[in-house]
């Protein structure tokens, strides 16, 4: 079943029954689940949002299945349909009320106990090594949307910026703009980490 | 020019530097610039060093946050992988009218999972039966076939009906039959006599890429003509098919023989060394039977990959690849029309790597049920790689039934370009006359890619149907004044495809007062080179040898296979040289000692042989690409070797490179990383191809790929020890040649390149 490709699995879901649908849409996620939940918490900033909304993506990828047009990689329809999702959370975020600890508990950099250390560091190291990344992470979350997107895409994702483009909806030179301001940014704001560490 | 110190309002670009300047020093670190933002920002870079350290701020940061990437892991509150993915199945069961949301979550994956097996298990039968019936008419030798698709046996029930024992003797391993009566005799006998390849027991898969006996990717066999000048073949000017003769009879189905063969093939016990033999026995034209393509088909879809046993025999890895090469064969053999479809959805999504494999094998097909089904394969709902796949295996039969069919993918309008390219180099060699005026009408199409195709297929035509020869000849005069030096380049090749009646368009084309582009003369004087063996300088040189040529009244002889060099000079010295030329070098630890040596000498000489035929006002620019684990420019841009200072420096980083004792050869990244400078024109890899089979095979379909969107010409020099003098090798190659060899032939070929190798 891993053989096929990911187009030909969501290409199989045309037509066919709900229960087969489901067993592909399954296997869709079985390949792709840990890096939207990633790419969603770089978008949201919460572990437990990300894997709720992971998870509808995938059940809109099941619902919308027959709109699927082979223009594209599934990967880049699936990121698309995800990153659709973290923004109506977000703008529903900012309209209901916050609850107070609600994104940060959910951080396992604030979990220093559940993180696995660094392998071979010693405990002065590795709470060095975590601040280091609660740091990042936070500066991260700092970033408007639209530069967070980029970063998560481009920087986390690893993704080119013609993919990030096809994924946001916008031009490359958007990417490429958006991106050198995110960095800026958070150079701005972790230069005093750059400037104190070194083992960055 | 930017001034570093424009600011711009607060909150834009941060830091004391404009936008557009941080804009630049951040896509550098993506590989994202043009050569000349590269050129300038190391201009910048090079005058503040605040600048400099600005960039590698944002180089740290890019680094610390993908370091923040393993975000999912240990997530607390969101449980172990495996319950989200139950808690999936769950919404998605209530998502649907059908779902059973009072199951325990553990039970319903296990449904599931089961369920999805045997969907696919069955979709792929059902499949198999709507192609029967939609080819009955194709393969009418399958009439039994037909009426039993519903009703195929199931391949892994097989072993417990049949006796399990594993052969002695493995069938078409060796001349002798087998001495196991329960196998099916070997193939030998019943070879179709119009098998190009003389029948082998135990035949090296060339189809394999990842087999390094392997010759050649379009099947030929060893030769020292290049493909460039097709011979005239028997049918050439004729625009229909001969009638054929009455094909041999197919011998009949031996159904038991296949089960037991099948039975053989799938038996976990089965010695390793003998499952390949079994495969490739899958090709008897006696086992044509669903069962055979079903088993095929699952072979090359790696179905077998995770149930049986894999390992090394006498050194030689026998596992996945070895089977898929196995069941190619057999496809070829059995030369159906079937046998086609299953080599074609063969080429399924991530598999692209199997390309050139895939071809190979349709390129051995000859029979017109075949070609047919490959000329259909362009007109149905078919992939890129699908597509492009037959249309190579088309030109490689050259069997005119495929004519119409290449001809409608020609001059569909919304045919991609890599397509359109490979349907005029089809065109021209299937050799039909009709293809003369919609190539001619290709050299103006707006895309280069195409444009290049056109020329290369209008050498072929010339070369094959002398009374086409002329007219390719005026028309490709006219594309070597083509804007884009690939056109250019790929005119002046096919000019000498033609064969004599191109050589004075090509001497005519060294005269700068007619040629002004250096970039385009060069393209041409190697071509009068690789036809004479004599390195023809200026147009007064060249006419000299052609007057010689005529008045002794030879017809001009094919290029040699290898071409020797004055040891004094650059086996690259008269190669076509364009405009933007990268030079990647090899920098793993492989490359140490006397290949590194030869290499910076060899690359030393190249660039001052390239800077030797350009004058100040003209453009050389080079760069070097180092590559080992991870590909690296030299230089931030590129430099003007042209220019004393230019070279100079050029040569002073090559000086100060190294290769890395513990680093690995991925070619690869570093072809990739040439994606993102779409103007470099030439490539010169300098490379000892130090990597497994596969992972070349996948190089070079990513090459291919790339010439969808740009064309570009590369040479390859293969360092084997680095000791012996170096020669142009324009043969087909040497089924006992390593597969770095093969990589690099087939790379230089495959994009127009010389390939070099030591004597």
């Amino acid at each position: 079943m891993c053989e096929f490709s990911d187009e030909a699995l969501i290409l199989g879901c045309r037509g066919a029954g709900e229960e087969r649908a489901r067993a592909l849409v399954g296997e869709l996620a079985q390949r792709h689940l840990d890096r939207v939940v990633g790419f969603l918490y770089g978008l949201t900033g919460d572990a437990a949002v990300a894997h709720d909304l992971a998870q509808e993506a995938f059940v809109r990828v099941y619902r919308h299945r027959e709109r699927y047009r082979e223009v594209a990689r599934f990967s880049t329809w699936l990121y698309t349909i995800a990153r659709n999702l973290a923004l109506n959370e977000l703008r529903n975020r900012q309209r209901r009320p916050q609850v107070y600890g609600a994104s940060t508990t959910s951080d396992p950099a604030l979990h220093p106990l559940d993180a696995a250390p660094a392998s071979g560091a010693s405990p002065v190291e590795a709470a060095a090594e975590q601040d280091l990344q609660h740091a990042v992470r936070a500066a991260v979350r700092s970033l408007q949307s639209p530069y967070r997107e980029v970063v998560v895409l481009c920087d986390l994702e690893e993704r080119s910026y013609a993919e990030a483009a096809e994924i946001l909806g916008v031009p490359i030179g958007t990417v490429r703009s958006r991106l050198s301001r995110a960095r800026g940014r958070l150079e701005q704001r972790l230069r005093p980490l750059l400037e104190r560490g070194g083992s960055a | 020019m930017i001034d570093p110190r424009e600011s711009t309002p607060e909150g834009d670009a941060p830091g004391p530097f404009s936008e557009e300047l941080t804009e630049l020093v951040s896509a550098s670190l993506d590989g994202a610039l043009s050569p000349d933002e590269e050129e300038r920002l190391a201009d910048l870079l090079a005058q503040d060093p605040q600048l400099h350290a600005y960039r590698e701020r944002l180089r740290r940061v890019k680094r610390l946050v993908a370091g923040s990437a393993p975000l999912m892991a240990g997530a607390p509150g969101a449980g172990s992988r495996q319950d989200a993915l139950a808690e999936l199945q769950a919404r998605l069961a209530r998502a649907s009218a059908g779902g059973e949301p009072g199951l325990g979550l553990q039970v319903k994956l296990g449904i599931l999972a089961c369920v999805a097996g045997l969907v696919l298990v069955s979709w792929q039968v059902v499949a198999f039966s709507r192609r029967l019936n939609d080819r009955s008419e194709a393969a009418p030798q399958k009439s039994e076939v037909s009426e039993v698709p519903e009703a195929l046996p199931d391949v892994p029930d097989l072993p417990e009906e049949v006796d399990l024992t594993p052969p002695e003797d493995p069938p078409g391993d060796a001349p002798e039959a087998p001495s196991d009566p329960e196998l099916p005799e070997p193939p030998l006998p019943d070879t179709p006599p119009e098998d190009p390849q003389p029948e082998d027991p135990a035949p090296k898969d060339p189809t394999d890429p990842s087999d390094p006996q392997d010759p050649d990717d379009e099947g030929e066999v060893v030769a020292e003509v290049p493909d460039a000048t097709p011979q005239p073949g028997p049918d050439e000017g004729t625009r229909v098919r001969p009638e054929d003769p009455t094909p041999p009879p197919r011998p009949a189905l031996d159904l038991a023989a296949l089960k037991r063969l099948v039975a053989g093939i799938h038996a976990a016990a089965t010695p390793l060394e003998q499952r390949p033999s079994l495969i490739r026995s899958l090709g008897d034209p006696r086992f044509d039977h669903p069962l055979a393509y079903q088993t095929l088909s699952a072979i090359l879809a790696g179905q077998l990959d995770r149930s049986l046993p894999i390992g090394q025999v006498e050194g030689r890895a026998i596992g996945p690849e070895e089977w898929k090469a196995a069941a190619r064969l057999a496809c070829a053999r059995l030369d159906t029309a079937l046998a086609v479809r299953v080599l074609l959805d063969s080429l399924q999504g991530d598999q692209t790597s199997d390309g050139p494999a895939v071809e190979a094998a349709l390129g051995r097909m000859r029979a017109p049920a075949s070609v047919e089904a490959m000329a259909q394969s362009l007109t149905g709902r078919t992939t890129l790689v699908q597509a492009e796949a037959a249309l190579r295996a088309l030109a490689a039969v050259g069997d005119p039934l495929g004519y119409a069919a290449v001809l409608e993918v020609f001059e569909n309008d919304r045919a991609p370009a890599i397509l359109v390219r490979q349907a005029a180099l089809a065109l021209g060699a299937l050799g039909n006359d009709g293809s003369l005026a919609p190539l001619k009408g290709g050299l103006g199409d707006k895309r280069s890619i195409v444009r290049a195709g056109s020329a290369g297929g209008l050498g072929r035509l010339g070369a094959r149907l002398p009374d086409c020869a002329e007219a390719s000849v005026e028309a490709l005069a006219g594309a070597l004044r083509d804007k884009e030096f690939a056109v250019c380049s790929a005119a002046a090749e096919a000019l000498a495809a033609v064969g004599e009646p191109g050589v004075p368009t090509l001497i005519a084309c060294l005269n700068p007062s007619q040629e002004p582009r250096a970039a385009v003369r060069d393209a041409a004087r190697e071509q009068l080179w690789l036809l004479s063996g004599r390195p023809l300088a200026d147009a007064a040189l060249a006419a000299d040898w052609w007057r010689e040529h005529e008045q002794a009244g030879i017809p001009l002889a094919q290029p040699t296979a290898v071409l020797a060099v004055d040891p004094d000079q650059s086996p690259l010295a008269y190669a076509g040289w364009g405009e933007r030329v990268v030079f990647m070098l090899d920098t793993s630890g492989s490359m140490r000692g006397p290949k590194w040596t030869q290499t910076q000498a060899e690359v030393r000489r190249a660039i001052e042989a390239y800077a030797a035929r350009r004058t100040s006002k003209d453009r050389a620019w080079v760069n070097l690409l180092a590559f080992a684990d991870a590909p690296r420019f030299v230089r931030p841009g590129f430099a003007n070797v042209a220019s004393r200072s230019g070279r100079a420096g050029v040569l002073r980083l090559l000086e100060q490179l190294k290769p890395v004792e513990v680093a690995q050869t991925n070619l690869l990244k570093a072809m990739q990383a040439l994606d993102a400078i779409p103007e470099v024109d030439t490539l010169v890899v300098f490379s000892d191809a130090g990597e497994s089979p596969a992972a070349l095979a996948r190089t070079f379909d990513s090459v291919r790929r790339s010439l969808a969107r740009r064309p570009l010409r590369i040479h390859t020099v293969w360092l084997s020890g680095g000791a012996g003098p170096l020669v142009v090798d324009r043969g087909a190659g040497h089924p006992d040649d390593p597969a770095g060899a093969t990589f690099m032939r087939r790379l230089a070929r495959e994009t127009g390149g010389l390939f070099v190798r030591e004597r």
